[in-house]
């Protein structure tokens, strides 16, 4: 019996052609995606996620990362076209009352369609590793991108992912099918199980909820990333995803999970017409006796009044709409749906804004950009899911033909579905206020701007919900067929929102595209709304156009088949939507052409291709004169207008130019900015040999070579001004309404030819025909030495500027305010510095509050956006604290000043010009420091490491070489480290170092060239020297003392501070270190500076015992150590080394610590500890790097 | 006055549901008999505007029913053969949706049509309840309600009775039978009754061609004295197949009643028959 009702399911679905398409769809996009991936197309790169691109696109990491992504999104729709119809299929046709009475057993009938259903979902999710593996196979794709074929990663995901995937997905949906009979309460299933998920990922980013969240994501994604996340690019080119540890707990638990909610769908179905009430007992009426008298009599109608026409048909629509909308908000599924979104937007809300594990305040605008990007996907899956159910509705429940029949027009029945449903996405925003508010609220944030959630909400986000509705109902028009049009429109999202832009590199071609939106507490809206309006307005003719062709086809009638409906559109009835649908297009088109002319003629648009290309020709033609002598600046005399509301910035100025070299020099080549305007004179005779437009480089050639030591004036006019609209968002590449912040390279030119132009990606340089180049020159490169590492055209400079803005906004750039004065309704602020500079400046200009504070002698000043008082005192207490620290360890402070000055949100960062910082609204303005007592207080932090950098870049800078950069970002996050341990204790260093530590080790698994050696480190490894540069320097302390490094620190500060001839170098540095280090700690530098070590350290066992009073502990310990090459490829190294063992209380506090010299393999360590120890760890300070942190301690 | 002129319509799997058809049809209740299968419901929802025909035309009055669907839809009144209805909604609500839809702007006007309705087809005591609560019998008269909606000039009936009770199909009738009769009414059905019962002119239809069309008193008129029967044993109903001219045979207590058509007596048994229309539609399907 069982095996009749499978094969029968079996048959029935190999015949149906949804089943080809399903596979034909999943084939084509995975072969696609996997011949994108592979460098097929030239100019479209998809990084396979696996994060580097040194990671094989077929590599296991890679291919595991592409299935899931298609499992998890498409083919869950797969497995509720075809398990969760499995049964439901019986009642909507009827056929229930056949087989229901045969003497079919329950279990043959349910196991037959559940198991038939399920094989015929793994066939056809097979489409996709198919599809790869062809692709993989094709002769065009970049064979360097391409590792040896390992079949056992398709065969490995298909089965510890793929198949129980399916068959939690296929359980959940076919148990609900079985309780409910009702395909809404499938989707609340998904919805239900998208908002588990996503509350659980979201969790994620909490490094101690980590293990946990794994384990609860049902998809075994999350596991599977926990497992994998500090693989190296060695070990995802090599490794297959191990089904072990966490990653198999998660299959076991999810296996079980999957065959109890089965066991409970069974139980609870019975083969009766009608389910089991979930809620209430439903009423059937009894026969009606009235109804048996009959009267013979004729009968006479009141007489109605018939109104036709476009006005009656307004009237229809708004009651049709009116209707619909009522029925939805009547839906009891749909207040079910809305009330997993609250829950799910309450629950998530702990995470707003989380840096460092710290969340902010609730600030309206990141509630509301928080819950709106948490909610988006909840949205958009609403959407999909009611644009069929809408448009289905009348069809599934079999009044089509009655409906059809009656003299409304096409549009209105289409235009009262898309109402509803846009009333739906209107009404799930309103969700968003209403959660926002509580959130706020509850938190007791009251400064709530009420209006600003109206703009966001109802003034930008919802017309792509919108544009969304008209698409999605399109495709179900068209498409005929409930699932396959589900298939069709989330395939469609997803291609428009991820590759879209990767074919067309263009939003002109991306459906809804606009060219970004930010809000930002200072500029508000800024300059992007007008932009948005224009994309908005495209996009909506567009759309228009798409639902008078929806409306025009809209299947009515007995035969929908698209040739049907095409040939009713042909009737001259439907003329005027043709020239609608006519004039929607030339108004798209019209206004496509205004955006390109914005974007593409007023403004210089490249797509990274074209500006791969333009740094290849800047490169073929000018590398010539990188070692051509030029002179350096020397002083800069700076005269800025900023105009906010234009968008426009006017500089004039001049430098003095210095020969610095032993040569004369004849040529003078200068580097322009993009979009600049300038006028260049000087004050000996020049005449212009090359002006490149395109390039943006022209040579001067001067009548008389400037000699050796001599100098000579250029004078140089600047205008740089705001046309029309980019392509893509411009935070603060221009003047703003309110929040200017450019610097010197942004608008001034730079003298002789610029490296930084140059294509660096060396897999993309060997594509243009361009050698091999190195990420950084050699430490040991002596030419490099007299220049530094962040201006080659300048040493130390004299700076000084008069910046001048509207009136009600203050002005700043580095410097001493000399006056300040208003002319002409301008505020001219005049600035001077007292001692040299880098040549590294920023003007700022907004309408800043000022709060000024004096620290021994040292004026502190914070401009901020008013409302944005909440961390000031943090702020202040950071520069004091950190310059205490440095004044007392380092050397003095070269300026009388510090000023904090804030700038938009466009960009999250701080950074340290002299005596100056500019500080983002987003990082520190407006967290939440004191909302739990684990929280890090990173505006107090952020502040150290920027403060330190008046130190470490500008008081001593490391030369245009390898490592360089570790003397300014390491040393800086060292000074930051140490104010922070002395001002919040070595609990808090201690959880900070955790996250650090996390963080270099995820980030280096995606590095896409080398991984250095701290002392070589290229100057945009990141995770190198900030996370891992800070937890050396802090091991470091700690191993060799605090007093000892900063001594080195401090030796290496006077003998290189402010020096230019030449620039020191990390190994300067090195060597001081190693001056105060023991013998015995000398392989402690090696390892760290020289070389990339891991340890892998466990604790195999862990005793406790009472002596005299005393705890004993005793450990049985494993000690290993690795030595990983730049690829990540690890080798066991011998092992002779300082490891601390810890105790720690209940309350994880740190009770002792002892140091232990230790071999590789296993020994006995013990210590004597007065207080009751609770827990024993393993290098309980996170001084060094150990991959595997799960064994490193016992609970005792 | 409706107007049926060589439509013809093949389905995309080959069957051929529609085949020349012509017919005209004027005011009154107009019978269309066949068996299931023969095309009923296609001609029914050719008329209806539901599908096209590939060739022929419609008329109605002046309206090209092809061309020009939104006005016929406009006089249309439409129960069709199977339909569902929303579980969770009121018959007054569906209702009163409908009649807006059909044109019936005004509210108040709504009320009384709406109202009348439900009082004719005695659902006014059940007028708040679901219509997912409905029986069959209801859901048909309710069905009719509907269709009754804005005075329309054309009423199509698609199989109605089918899967009645007999008291409700008897209930079903009288209703039909009191819509007025200076309207088109087409009543397509497979149960003969009906057509005597309700219409006074009828076409019957099989294989997608119109058989034979007429009066149903004219028809049964020209069978009369011609249909003669008797009784026999089930073995011998294959032999008097091939001698007569069989049009029906019944069981009956456990014999087989045989009818045949002979314009003289045939002796052997046969008594004469009165002629009914059951004897006229098995004579020419």
């Amino acid at each position: 019996m069982f095996s009749s009702v499978f094969f029968f399911e079996l048959k029935r679905w190999l015949k149906a052609p949804a089943t080809y398409i399903y596979f034909s769809i999943l084939f084509l996009i995975s072969f696609l995606l996997g011949t994108a991936a592979g460098g097929a197309f030239d100019g479209i790169y998809v990084g396979t996620g696996a994060g580097s691109d040194k990671v094989f696109v077929n590599a296991p990491a890679s291919v595991d990362e592409i299935l899931n992504v298609i499992n998890s999104y498409i083919g869950i729709i797969l497995i509720t076209a075809i398990i969760g119809n499995a049964v439901l299929i019986d009642f909507r046709q009827n056929t229930y009352t056949m087989l229901f009475t045969t003497p079919l057993s329950k279990f043959s009938y349910l196991a037959g369609r559940f198991w038939g259903a399920f094989v015929i979902c793994l066939l056809v999710l097979t489409a996709p590793a198919l599809g790869m593996m062809l692709a993989y196979a094709m002769p065009w794709m970049d064979q360097e991108l391409l590792g040896p074929f390992v079949p056992m990663a398709y065969i490995g995901n298909f089965w510890h992912t793929t198949i129980p995937n399916a068959l939690f997905a296929g359980a959940l949906f076919f148990a609900v099918s079985l309780i409910s009979r009702d395909i809404f309460v499938i989707w609340i299933a998904l919805i239900v199980l998208y908002v588990a998920t996503g509350v659980s990922d979201s969790y994620l980013g909490d490094l101690e909820n980590q293990k946990i969240a794994s384990l609860l994501n049902p998809f075994g994604i999350a596991a599977q990333n926990y497992l994998t996340k500090y693989w190296s690019v060695y070990d995802k080119n090599t490794r297959l995803i191990p089904l072990t540890g966490i990653f198999l707990y998660n299959r076991l638990l999810w296996i079980g999970i999957s065959a109890v909610i089965w066991v409970i769908g069974y139980s609870y179905f019975s083969f009766t017409a009608s389910p089991r009430r979930l809620f209430l007992k439903k009423k059937v009426l009894n026969q009606d006796i009235a109804a048996n008298k009959v009267n013979f009599k004729k009968i006479a109608f009141p007489k109605a009044n018939l109104k036709f026409g476009t006005g009656a048909y307004l009237g229809h629509l708004w009651g049709l709409s009116v209707n619909e909308c009522r029925a939805m908000m009547r839906n009891v599924y749909f207040r079910i749906i809305l009330m997993f979104g609250m829950l799910m937007l309450l629950l998530v809300s702990q995470q707003i804004g989380k840096l460092y594990d710290t969340a902010t305040l609730p600030v309206t605008s990141e509630v509301i950009t928080f819950l709106a990007g948490t909610f988006n996907l909840f949205i958009i899956v609403l959407t999909v899911i009611f644009s069929g159910e809408l448009i289905w509705q009348s069809r599934d429940i079999r009044m089509n033909l009655i409906l059809d029949a009656l003299p409304v027009p096409n549009w209105v029945f289409y235009t009262s579905k898309l109402i509803a449903l846009m009333f739906m996405q209107t009404v799930l925003l309103a969700v968003i206020i209403v959660c926002g508010l509580l959130i706020q609220v509850f938190k007791g944030y009251m400064d709530i701007d009420f209006l600003l959630y109206f703009k966001y909400l109802y003034g930008f986000m919802i017309i792509d919900f919108w544009l969304l509705a008209i698409m999605a109902m399109t495709i179900q028009v068209l498409v005929n067929n409930k699932f396959v049009g589900y298939f069709i429109t989330t395939i469609f999202y997803l291609w428009n929102a991820s590759f879209a832009f990767k074919v067309f590199k263009h939003n002109l071609w991306i459906y809804t595209s606009d060219p970004g939106v930010a809000y930002s507490a200072m500029n508000e809206f800024g300059h992007v709304v007008w932009p948005y309006v224009v994309f908005k307005l495209y996009w909506g003719a567009f759309a228009i156009g798409l639902a008078i062709l929806s409306a025009l086809l809209w299947p009515r009638g007995s035969e929908s088949k698209l040739k049907f409906r095409f040939r009713a559109a042909r009737n001259r009835a439907a003329r005027p939507a043709w020239i609608g649908i006519t004039a929607s297009l030339i108004v798209f088109a019209l206004l496509g052409t205004y955006i390109y002319y914005n974007t593409n003629v007023l403004n210089h648009y490249t797509t990274n291709y074209e500006s791969e290309l333009e740094a290849v020709k800047y490169e073929k033609k000018y590398r010539k004169y990188f070692a051509l002598a030029q002179p350096k600046i020397a002083d800069v005399n700076l005269a800025v207008d900023i105009f906010p509301n234009e968008r426009m910035l006017k500089a004039k100025g001049s430098y003095v130019l210095l020969n610095k070299t032993n040569q004369p020099i004849s040529d003078l080549h200068v580097n322009l900015s993009e979009g600049v305007d300038f006028k260049l004179s000087f004050n000996t005779s020049a005449a212009q040999t090359l002006d490149d437009k395109e390039l943006f480089y022209r040579i001067y050639k001067l009548s008389t070579p400037l000699q050796p030591g001599d100098s000579m004036l250029m004078n140089f006019e600047v205008v740089m001004e705001s046309k029309g609209f980019k392509h893509g968002f411009d935070g603060l590449g221009a003047p703003n309404y309110n929040g200017t912040f450019m610097n010197n390279g942004n608008f001034l030119p730079y003298i002789g030819y610029n490296p930084d132009g140059e294509l660096s990606d060396n897999h993309k340089r060997k594509k243009h025909g361009l050698a091999f180049r190195e990420t950084a020159l050699p430490i040991n490169t002596p030419e490099a030495h007299h220049r530094n590492l962040f201006q080659r055209d300048a040493d130390f400079v004299r700076f000084e500027a008069v910046v001048s803005t509207v009136e009600d906004q203050k002005a700043i750039a580095p410097g001493y305010l000399q006056r300040e004065w208003t002319d002409k309704g301008r505020r001219y602020f005049h600035y001077k510095m007292d001692s040299p500079i880098l040549n590294f400046f920023s003007v700022l200009s907004a309408r800043y509050e000022i709060k000024k504070q004096v620290w021994n002698g040292i004026n502190l000043e914070i401009w901020y956006h008013k409302g944005h008082e909440y961390n000031l005192d943090r702020m202040f207490n950071g520069l004091k604290k950190s310059l205490q620290y440095y004044t007392t360890n380092f050397t003095p402070y070269q300026h009388k000043q510090v000023r904090i000055v804030e700038f938009p949100r466009y960009a999250s960062f701080a950074q340290s010009f002299p005596n100056t910082i500019p500080f983002s609204e987003s990082i520190g303005f407006v967290a939440d420091v004191e909302g739990d007592e684990e929280n890090v207080d990173y505006p107090f932090y952020v502040t150290a490491h920027e403060v330190a950098h008046q130190w470490f870049a500008h008081q001593v800078t490391g030369a245009d070489v390898e490592g360089s950069n570790m003397l300014s970002e390491s040393l800086a996050q060292y000074g930051a480290i140490k104010v922070l341990e002395k001002e919040y204790g070595e609990k808090k260093l201690i959880k900070f170092l955790g996250i650090e530590r996390d963080e270099y080790l995820y980030s280096r698994a995606s590095e896409s060239e080398k991984e250095r050696p701290l002392a070589y480190v290229d100057l945009g490894q990141g995770y190198i020297l900030y996370q891992k540069g800070g937890i050396v320097f802090n091991a470091l302390s700690k191993y060799i003392g605090e007093d000892s490094l900063n001594n080195a620190i401090q030796r290496f500060l006077q003998q290189h501070g402010f020096k230019s001839d030449p620039y020191p170098v990390t190994l300067d540095l090195v060597k001081e270190i190693r001056r105060v280090t023991p013998d015995s700690m000398q392989y402690f530098i090696t390892d760290n500076f020289e070389k990339i070590i891991f340890y892998d350290n466990q604790i195999n066992k862990a005793t406790v015992q009472n002596k005299e009073g005393k705890h004993l502990v005793m450990v049985e310990f494993t000690g290993a150590k690795k030595s990983a090459d730049s690829a990540g490829k690890e080798s066991a190294v011998a092992m002779n080394d300082f490891v601390e063992l810890g105790v720690l209380d209940k309350n994880d506090s740190l009770l002792y610590v002892q140091r232990y010299r230790v071999k590789n393999g296993k020994s006995t360590l013990s210590m004597a500890v007065s207080q009751k120890p609770h827990k024993v760890v393993i290098d309980p300070r996170h001084l060094l790097f150990d991959k595997k942190n799960d064994d490193d301690f016992k609970t005792l | 006055m409706l107007q049926i002129r060589q439509l013809s319509k093949t389905y995309a799997n080959g069957v051929k549901a529609l085949q020349d058809i012509n017919l005209d049809i004027s005011n009154g209740m107009f019978g269309l008999l066949g068996p299931n299968g023969a095309g009923k419901s296609s001609l029914m929802r050719t008329i209806a505007t539901l599908q096209d025909a590939d060739t022929g035309t419609i008329t109605f009055g002046d309206i090209d029913v092809s061309k020009d669907k939104q006005e016929l839809r406009k006089v249309l009144g439409y129960l069709p053969q199977e339909f569902g209805v929303y579980p969770k909604v009121s018959a007054e609500e569906m209702l009163h949706y409908i009649a807006r839809l059909k044109g019936i702007t005004d509210s108040r006007e709504r009320n009384e049509i709406v109202k009348a309705l439900l009082n004719q087809v005695n659902l006014y005591d059940h007028r708040k309840k679901y219509l997912g609560g409905y029986s069959g019998g209801m859901k048909q008269r309710f069905g009719i309600a509907q269709a009754l909606i804005g005075d329309p000039k054309l009423v199509i009936v698609d199989e109605p009775t089918a899967g009645l009770d007999p008291a409700e199909r008897l209930r079903f009738n009288n209703l039909l039978s009191e819509i007025g009769e200076n309207i088109v009414i087409i009543l397509s059905t497979h149960i003969v009754d009906d057509v005597t019962e309700l219409c006074q002119d009828m076409a019957i239809i099989s294989g997608g061609r119109v058989v034979l069309r007429g009066r149903p008193d004219q028809l049964i008129g020209e069978m009369n004295n011609k249909v003669w029967s008797k009784k026999i044993k089930k073995e011998e109903v294959e032999d008097y197949r091939g001698k007569y001219q069989l049009i029906l045979s019944r069981l009956s207590a456990g014999d087989v009643m045989v009818h045949i058509f002979s314009e003289t007596d045939p002796g052997n048994g046969f008594v004469p028959e009165h002629a009914g229309l059951e004897d006229v539609y098995f004579s020419h399907v």
